[in-house]
C-alpha cells in the first residue's frame, strides 16, 4: 500500500516534468527541436504542392 | 380497394427493374449499379418503381434546358427503390410494420427521362466489401426517404451521373461531395447541380446548356465550393504516397475529395478513351495483411499504409468503383500519381492533375499537417523514453468536437479519460490522431485494431511549422491545454486503469 503511494507520487512528479518539457517545446522551441517537424513539412510540400504554384490553376482546360 | 389507389407505384423483382426501366441506361453506369446491388451479402430482391416522381435536381435542370423547348418533354422521372427482402404493394398500401423502418431498404436511384437515359440522384447503401477487400465508407450520410407516407432511412454515398446538357463531370463530382457533407456541416447548404454550375461561373441568372455542359476549370470548381460555404484547398500533381495519404485522411474525416485526372489515349473494350475527367473519392479499402513500407518519419507510419485502393463515385463510369493508386513513370511528368479504375473486369488508367478538398468553414489545418504534428510529438515522446521505441501507426481524422465527445461517451471504456475529454472546451472542428503499435496492427482483423492513445489538434489553425496540440494521451497519462485569459495552460492527469481500446467510429448521421 505504502509502495503504491510512493509510485503514484513518482508518476505525478514525472508527469509534471513531462508537461513542463512539452509546454517548453510548444511555446519556445529551439530551431533544432523543431527540425523534425520542418523536415516532414518540407517533404510533404514537395510531394503535395499547393496549387498556388499556378500551373494547374492558370490552365484553361475544363473538367 | 386500397391497393388500386396506389397507381403510381409498381412492385417488381430487382432483376426485372434492370431488364426494363434501367435497361437503356449507359452500360458502365448500369453495370456498376447492378454490382453494388447484387454483389453483396444482402442482395437486392424487390424494386418499387415510382413512375411519376418529381426529382428536385432534374426539375431545376429541366427549367433551364428541356422546359424551354417548343416540343413538350417530360419533367417526370422514375424513382426506383430497392429492398433486400420481399415487399408487396399490399404491404406498402397497408403501411405494414415490415415496410416501415425497414432494415432491408437499400436505397434508391432516379432515372431521368432523357435520351439516352441517365441516372439522377442515387443513394444506395454501399456493399460491405468490394473485389474481396473490406470496404469503409466514412463519407456516407444518413438520408430519410418518403415512400407513400412511409419513412425509410438509408446510409449511402450520394451518386449522380451527368445529364450531358447542363452539367459535366466536375459539377457532378462537386454535387456528390457536397451532398455528402452538407447535411453534417453547419454553414453550408445542399443544392442542385444547376446551382453549383451557376456558383462556379458566378452567374446571377439562368444560363443555357452551352455553359453547363462545357465543364468547369479547376479555379471554377474551387469557386463553387467557396460559394457553397466551404474553405476549399487545392493541390496539384501529387505524388502517389501523398495522394494516398491525403485521400485516406480526409475520407476518414468524412470529407469526399474531388480528383481531377487526365486519361491518356487508350482502348477500353473496343472504345477509345482520352481526355480530362473528375470524380469523387467516397471510401477506401483496407488490407491489414499487407502494407507499403514508407514511414512518415523514422519509425512512424500512417494508417494509409494499409489502404490498397479507394472507392470512387464516377459519374460516367458508375457507383462504388475501385481505384488503385500507383506511382507514374518519369515519362508522365509533371504527372506523378496514376489511378487504375476498375469497372468489373475492365480498367481505365488516368493520372492525377488536381486534388480539391472542401473543408468545412473555418477548417484551415489540412489532415496531412495534423498527421505530421502527431508524428512529431510521438517521435519526441519516444526520444524522451516516455513512449517505447516501437514502430507506431497513426490514423488521423477530422471530427466535430461534439461528435467526438459523443463517440467517446459511447465507445470509450475508461471513465476518468471520458470525464476529462467531456469537460474540455474544444474548437468546433478537431483533428484526432489515434496511434497504435505497428506490430499489433499487422495481420489483425480490421475490427480488432487497437489504439494506445490519441492526440487532438486544433483544425481551425492555419498550417505552420509550430508544435501545436490540444491534448496528448498515452497509456496512463493525459496532457490537456485549456484556455485561461486568452492563454493556453497545460494540465496533466495520471489515468488509472487506462487500457488500449478500439479505434473510434464517428457516426454518419447529420
Amino acid at each position: 500500500m505504502t509502495k503504491n503511494k510512493v509510485d503514484e507520487g513518482q508518476i505525478t512528479r514525472d508527469l509534471a516534468q513531462i508537461a513542463k518539457q512539452v509546454e517548453e517545446v510548444s511555446l519556445r522551441p529551439s530551431r533544432e527541436v523543431l527540425e523534425p517537424l520542418r523536415e516532414m513539412i518540407v517533404e510533404l510540400e514537395r510531394g503535395l504542392p499547393p496549387a498556388t504554384s499556378g500551373e494547374v490553376l492558370s490552365s484553361r482546360v475544363r473538367w | 380497394m386500397e391497393i388500386s389507389l396506389f397507381k403510381s407505384i409498381k412492385v417488381v423483382s430487382a432483376e426485372r427493374a434492370f431488364r426494363t426501366v434501367l435497361e437503356h441506361v449507359q452500360p458502365s453506369v448500369r453495370n456498376a449499379l447492378q454490382r453494388s446491388l447484387f454483389v453483396r451479402r444482402d442482395k437486392a430482391v424487390t424494386a418499387v418503381i415510382e413512375s411519376d416522381y418529381l426529382d428536385i435536381d432534374y426539375s431545376s435542370s429541366f427549367f433551364l434546358q428541356q422546359g424551354r423547348s417548343f416540343t413538350p418533354l417530360s419533367r417526370r422521372t422514375k424513382r426506383i427503390h430497392f429492398f433486400s427482402s420481399r415487399v408487396s404493394k399490399r404491404r406498402i398500401a397497408e403501411s405494414s410494420p415490415e415496410v416501415i423502418n425497414c432494415k432491408s431498404y437499400l436505397g434508391y436511384t432516379v432515372v431521368r427521362p432523357l435520351q439516352p437515359l441517365t441516372v439522377g440522384r442515387t443513394f444506395i447503401r454501399p456493399p460491405e466489401s468490394i473485389d474481396g477487400y473490406r470496404a469503409f465508407f466514412p463519407t456516407q450520410v444518413e438520408i430519410q426517404i418518403d415512400l407513400c407516407g412511409i419513412k425509410l432511412k438509408v446510409e449511402a454515398c450520394p451518386y449522380i451521373s451527368q445529364d450531358q446538357l447542363v452539367m459535366a463531370c466536375a459539377t457532378a463530382s462537386l454535387w456528390m461531395s457536397n451532398s455528402s457533407l452538407a447535411p453534417k456541416v453547419a454553414g453550408v447548404r445542399q443544392c442542385t447541380t444547376s446551382e453549383i454550375t451557376a456558383l462556379a461561373l458566378s452567374l446571377g441568372e439562368p444560363y443555357g446548356p452551352a455553359v453547363g455542359s462545357r465543364g468547369l476549370r479547376l479555379d471554377e470548381e474551387e469557386k463553387a465550393f467557396c460559394g457553397l460555404g466551404y474553405d476549399p484547398k487545392l493541390w496539384e500533381y501529387p505524388e502517389m504516397k501523398h495522394l494516398v495519404e491525403v485521400c485516406y485522411t480526409h475520407v476518414e474525416g468524412g470529407i469526399p475529395p474531388v480528383l481531377n485526372v487526365y486519361f491518356p489515349y487508350q482502348e477500353v473494350e473496343g472504345t477509345h478513351v482520352e481526355g480530362l475527367h473528375a470524380f469523387t473519392v467516397v471510401g477506401h479499402l483496407m488490407d491489414i495483411q499487407s502494407r507499403r513500407q514508407e514511414p512518415i518519419y523514422k519509425n512512424i507510419y500512417g494508417a494509409s499504409e494499409f489502404v490498397p485502393a479507394f472507392i470512387i463515385n464516377d459519374d460516367q463510369n458508375g457507383i462504388y468503383l475501385r481505384a488503385e493508386v500507383f506511382s507514374a513513370g518519369k515519362e508522365q511528368r509533371p504527372l506523378r500519381a496514376g489511378l487504375r479504375i476498375w469497372m468489373g473486369n475492365k480498367k481505365i488508367t488516368g493520372y492525377c492533375v488536381g486534388l480539391l478538398i472542401p473543408f468545412p468553414p473555418r477548417v484551415l489545418l489540412p489532415g496531412t499537417h495534423a498527421t505530421r504534428l502527431a508524428a512529431y510529438w510521438l517521435h519526441y515522446l519516444q526520444s524522451q523514453s516516455i513512449l517505447p521505441a516501437k514502430p507506431l501507426v497513426v490514423r488521423t481524422f477530422l471530427a466535430r468536437s461534439n461528435v467526438f465527445k459523443e463517440s467517446i461517451v459511447e465507445q470509450l471504456d475508461v471513465p476518468q479519460l471520458k470525464a476529462i475529454y467531456r469537460s474540455l472546451p474544444l474548437p468546433r472542428y478537431i483533428w484526432v490522431a489515434e496511434y497504435g503499435y505497428l506490430d499489433d496492427w499487422c495481420g489483425t482483423d480490421c475490427d480488432n485494431l487497437v489504439k494506445q492513445g490519441e492526440f487532438i489538434f486544433d483544425a481551425t489553425l492555419p498550417p505552420a511549422v509550430k508544435a501545436e496540440w490540444l491534448t496528448m494521451h498515452w497509456q496512463g497519462a493525459i496532457l490537456v491545454r485549456r484556455i485561461k485569459q486568452e492563454r493556453l495552460q497545460t494540465e496533466y492527469y495520471p489515468i488509472e486503469k487506462d487500457r488500449p481500446c478500439s479505434l473510434l467510429v464517428a457516426p454518419v448521421r447529420p
